[in-house]
Order: C-alpha cells, then structure tokens, then sequence
C-alpha cells in the first residue's frame, strides 16, 4: 500500500464538500483514472494525493511520503533545447554522467514511440509528442507516484491516442499513477477507475 | 564523498548544461550580453566625461594663472628667497618681478616704447615659456614688433636683447600690465616688488611661504604685503575636485550593480516555468543555482571584454588622469559582476520544485 484515503473530502467554500467522502488504497503498478464532470474536484484530488496540500475531510495516509511528480495539461518545455536534453536532465540530476543518462534517455524516448524526434528542439514537437515527452521525462526522474491532469485534454483524438497508448507503456512500471481525465480513451488504458460524484443533498 | 558535485549534479554535468543553455538561446544569453555591455559601458562613458569635464576645468583654471598665486610689497620682496620656493616640494613655479627702470625703445620703430619688467630666472616657467637666457614677450608686443623666438631685438641704444620665448597673457579677467610688455631676465639677489608661485594641487602652505619672501624692513614701511592671485576672476580656491567627489556619477558602479541585478534576475524568472519544471524532476536549487551561474559567467565574459576594451578608449582619449578614468571602468565592470552574480542567484534560489503547481500549493 502507498497511499490509503479514508473518508476523504475537501471544502475550499465552508459546508460545500466538492466530493462524496473517498475511501480507498493504492499501491505501486496500478492505473488509476479519476473521473468526473468539470469542477468536480479532480485536480484537487491529485493535488491531495501528492501531499501538495491536506483534505479538510477525512485522511490521507502516504506512508514513507512518497515522491511525486506531476504532467500538467500543459506541457512546459525549454523551447530551444532537444526532447533528448529534456529526458537526460531527471539522470543528471542524480549525479549520472551525461554519456551515461544518453542512452537511458533514448530507451525512455523508443518506449513512448519518440525516438525518431530525440535531437528535435521541444518547439519543433506537436502537442502529443510534447505531451508524451513529459511523460517520458517523469519516469526518468524515477518518483514513486505519477500524476497527471487531463494529459489529452488539449490534444485531438488521433494525438489522445498517442498519449493513451503512452499510459500503456508506464503501466508495466511499478509506478503509482493517476490520470485525470474525461476521456473513455484514457479510461480504458485504466486499472481502476475513480468516479468522482457530487455530495448528496448539495447543490 | 565525491568532490565534483555541487548539490547532486557533475560539474561537468552542470558546465554541459550552461553551455547547451546558452548556445541555444534558451538563457537569453545574448540578449544580457547586449543590456550588460550596454549598461557597463554606457555607466563607464558617463562618468569618464564627468572626470573629462572636471580636468578640463582644472586645465582652464590653471591655464588661466588662477592657480598663480601672488605677494606684493613694492621693493620688498627677496628675490632669491622667492626663486628658492621653487625648489620647495609641490611647488611648480615661482619667480620674482619687478618694472624695469624704463620702457625697452626698439630702434625699428622709432616713436615705440614696451613696457618691460624685470625677473628672476625661475619666473618664465610661470608663464609658460621657457626663454631663462633671454627676454620673452608677451604674443601682443612679439606680433606687433614682427618678432619670433630667436630673433634678436635690437633698441635704440644700440644694445641687442634676444627674444628667448613668447608667452599669451589673454584678457580673461588676469591682472593687466603684462599683455603688452616684455620681460627681461635680472639677478635674483636683490629687492623685487612681487613674487609668484605655483602648486598643483592647490596648497595652503604656499601663502606661508610667499609671506616668507618679504623682507623684515617692509614690517615699518606704510603698506603692507598683499596678497592676491594672477587672475581673481576665476576664485582663489578650485573647487572643481571637490565638484568632481560628489558627481552624480560616482554611484555609476551600484547603479550598474542594481541594473545589473535586476536585468539577470528577469531573465532567470522569465524562464521560471521551465526551471521549476527541472526542479520537480529531481534538480536541486544548489544545481539550478550552479547551471544560471556558470550560464552568467558565460554573458560576463564578453561583457568584461567589450568593458575593458571601452574603458581603454574613453581612458586614452581622456584630457588627463587617463588611469583614474580606466579605473574607475574597471569599478562599474566590478559593479555589474558583483549584480549580475547576485541577481542570477537570488532567482535561481526563488525557483520552487512545484512553482507549476503554485495554483495548489499558494492555496
Ligand atoms: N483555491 C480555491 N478556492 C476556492 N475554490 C476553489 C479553489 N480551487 C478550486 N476551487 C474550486 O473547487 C472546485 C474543484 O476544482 P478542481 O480544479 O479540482 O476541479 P476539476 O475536477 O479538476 O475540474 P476540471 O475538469 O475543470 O479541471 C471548482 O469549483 C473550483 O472552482
Ligand atoms: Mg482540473
């Protein structure tokens, strides 16, 4: 178990719980959709999830605070530098020497169908491409958890599927991940799916 | 523990980093190459000219014989005494003077006399000519005689007079008397009327010793020795130094250090979103502190090069004091360093792992 919630809810407004209580637990290699309509709270969750801040209701367990790292629905990339530069820094970082995190890089790049765009400048890559790079990037700075926002919420359904597909190749890992999302596409990449509904007796 | 690692990166790791940062643009590198150099040389040319301006009004102060100052006790005044003050330390020039017994009659123009004086050897330096073995002329009397430098002068008694230099005595406010005249060398033992003397920079001490060249027995005569300078117009007392001190532009160093500061911190934050994303996968802020400094080591490189080249020039086409404007280069240089430094730290530092969550985390 990485992470149990046990009647979890949040209230940003006093007495407007966005969500019913969740209760639930995860652990490592599973796939989690979180679902739900607009302003259901989602993003709120996974920011509960990542320790970024505590629920109002409820409790969070996440023993050995696990480490987090985000894909946002936008990708935030250095213009003018390559995807491989992007997916070597996470291993420079650890202290890896950059002749050694190239070829690690590369593998990360072929496993989520980029190699081909490995010396292209991140400004040169469509929205997909970008958005799977991310991706990519994230597993190389190796967190326990992964947590991404409506990682195809900006991308057209071929490019989706791009991305979704993406999911399949981190579900092998033994990752925690979470993905918000609208989409029956990401959903079904999914181990489990969270539905998120509105609190009963409120508005 | 290894040693070449800052918080976990390589330092080549790091330098590698800096380097594909700048090469690709992506640090704004040469666009803070453009504002540093600008700013530096821009602050290093402004002050120069304020130092330019201060020694060029020293120059016309001290060209304009205010510096020249002056005692005068008629038949009073010790000519050897007054000649020695030369010799004293700091002192540029000093002579002593005295009318001559009577006008010079050039045997040329008859009908003409020239006013003539008489002086210590020493005194023509005063001037500004350098004629010791001879009489020199002021430019008036040598243009209205014809005469040059080496050319002889002959008087209606029949003696011949070398004319040793030429000196300019302009009306800009100097005391009168010696724009039409000519000044012929004399023995310095002897009583004189006045006696001049020079330092630079001005001292308090030359009114001493100016005093010292008038002779005990002036104590009972009627007038007392007078004190004045060359040319009163111009103040006994240059107080363009003191102007020079307190110009605006000796705050040209903390300027470029605040602009500095400034121009390098926007540049880190404008890429903020790209930093923090490298802090969320796993960069330390000791690193991305290490990669934005070695990146502005990189902009201060030619910054430094394209300052110094600038203070070179402006410092060799100064007036004078051509080293204290170089100088003073190198310390708007230093400024913009120091800022520059401490700007690129100071937003590294701010860059949070989860700025691209701050919509949560300021929650
Ligand atoms: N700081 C805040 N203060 C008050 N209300 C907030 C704050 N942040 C979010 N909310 C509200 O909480 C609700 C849930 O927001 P959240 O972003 O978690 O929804 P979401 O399910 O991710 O929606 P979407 O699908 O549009 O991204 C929204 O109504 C939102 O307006
Ligand atoms: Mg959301």
């Amino acid at each position: 178990m990485l992470i149990s919630l046990e009647q979890v809810s949040h209230e940003f407004l006093e007495g407007r719980a966005l969500f019913q209580p969740l209760s639930a637990s995860f652990d490592r290699g599973e796939l989690i959709a979180i679902t739900g309509p607009s302003g259901a709270g989602k993003s709120t969750l996974l920011a509960i999830l990542a320790g970024l801040m505590p629920p109002t209701h409820g409790r969070i367990r996440r023993p050995g605070s696990p480490r987090a790292c985000w894909v946002t629905q936008h990708p935030h990339g250095v213009a003018r530098r390559t995807a491989l530069d992007h997916v070597c820094l996470p291993y420079l970082a650890t202290g890896m020497r950059r002749r050694d995190a190239e070829p690690l890089a590369r593998a990360l790049l072929d496993r989520f169908g980029l190699s081909a765009v490995g010396d292209q400048q991140f400004a040169t890559l469509s929205g997909g491409q970008a958005q799977r790079l991310m991706i990519a990037r994230s597993i190389a700075a190796a967190p326990d958890l992964l947590l991404l926002d409506e990682p195809t919420a900006q991308l057209d359904q071929r490019t989706a599927g791009e991305v979704d597909a993406a999911l399949g190749a981190i579900a092998s890992t033994d990752l925690l991940v979470f993905v918000a999302t609208h989409s029956a596409g990401t959903r079904a990449m999914c181990s489990r799916v969270v539905e998120l509904e509105a609190p009963l007796g409120c508005g | 523990m290894r040693v070449n690692t800052v918080g976990r990166m390589r330092l080549a790791a790091i330098l590698s980093e800096a380097w594909r940062n700048s090469r690709s643009g992506a640090s704004h590198g040469v666009l803070l190459w453009l504002v540093l150099s600008f700013l530096t040389i821009g602050l290093t040319t402004a002050d120069a000219l304020a130092t330019r301006a201060a020694v060029e009004e020293a120059l016309d102060y001290r060209a304009a014989g205010a510096a020249i100052a002056t005692i005068e006790a008629v038949g009073a005044i010790d000519g050897t005494s007054c000649d020695a003050i030369a010799s004293v330390d700091g002192v540029a020039a000093a002579g002593a003077l005295r009318p001559a017994a009577g006008p010079l009659l050039p045997s040329a123009t008859p009908g003409s006399s020239l006013p003539a004086y008489e002086a210590t050897p020493a005194f023509t330096r005063l001037l500004g000519s350098s004629g010791a073995h001879g009489a020199v002329l002021s430019r008036v009397a040598a243009d209205r005689l014809g005469l040059r430098t080496g050319d002889v002068l002959t008087l209606s008694s029949g003696a011949a007079l070398t004319i040793a230099g030429v000196y300019e005595w302009p009306e800009d406010g100097r005391r009168p008397g010696l724009g039409y005249a000519a000044v012929v060398p004399a023995l310095a033992n002897g009583a004189f009327d006045e006696c001049w003397a020079t330092t630079w920079p001005q001292s308090a001490q030359l009114v001493t010793l100016l005093r010292s060249t008038a002779m005990p027995s002036s104590a009972e005569s009627a007038s007392a020795p007078v004190l004045s300078t060359v040319n009163s117009t111009f103040g006994a007392e240059f107080h363009g130094g003191d102007r020079h001190l307190s110009r605006p532009t000796r705050f040209a160093p903390l300027a470029a250090l605040v602009a500095a500061a400034f121009s390098v911190a926007i540049a880190v934050r404008s890429r903020r979103l790209a930093l923090s994303s490298a802090r969320h996968h796993g960069v330390r802020r000791a690193d991305v502190m290490a990669v934005v400094g070695a990146e502005t080591a990189w902009v201060m490189v030619p910054v430094a090069i394209a300052a110094v080249a600038a203070a070179t020039l402006v410092g060799a086409s100064a007036p004078a004091d051509g080293g204290a404007v170089f100088e003073a280069g190198l310390r708007v240089l230093a400024g913009t360093s120091t800022g520059a430094f401490l700007g690129a730290a100071v937003a590294a530092a701010s860059i949070r792992a989860n700025g691209l969550l701050s919509a949560f985390t300021e929650r």
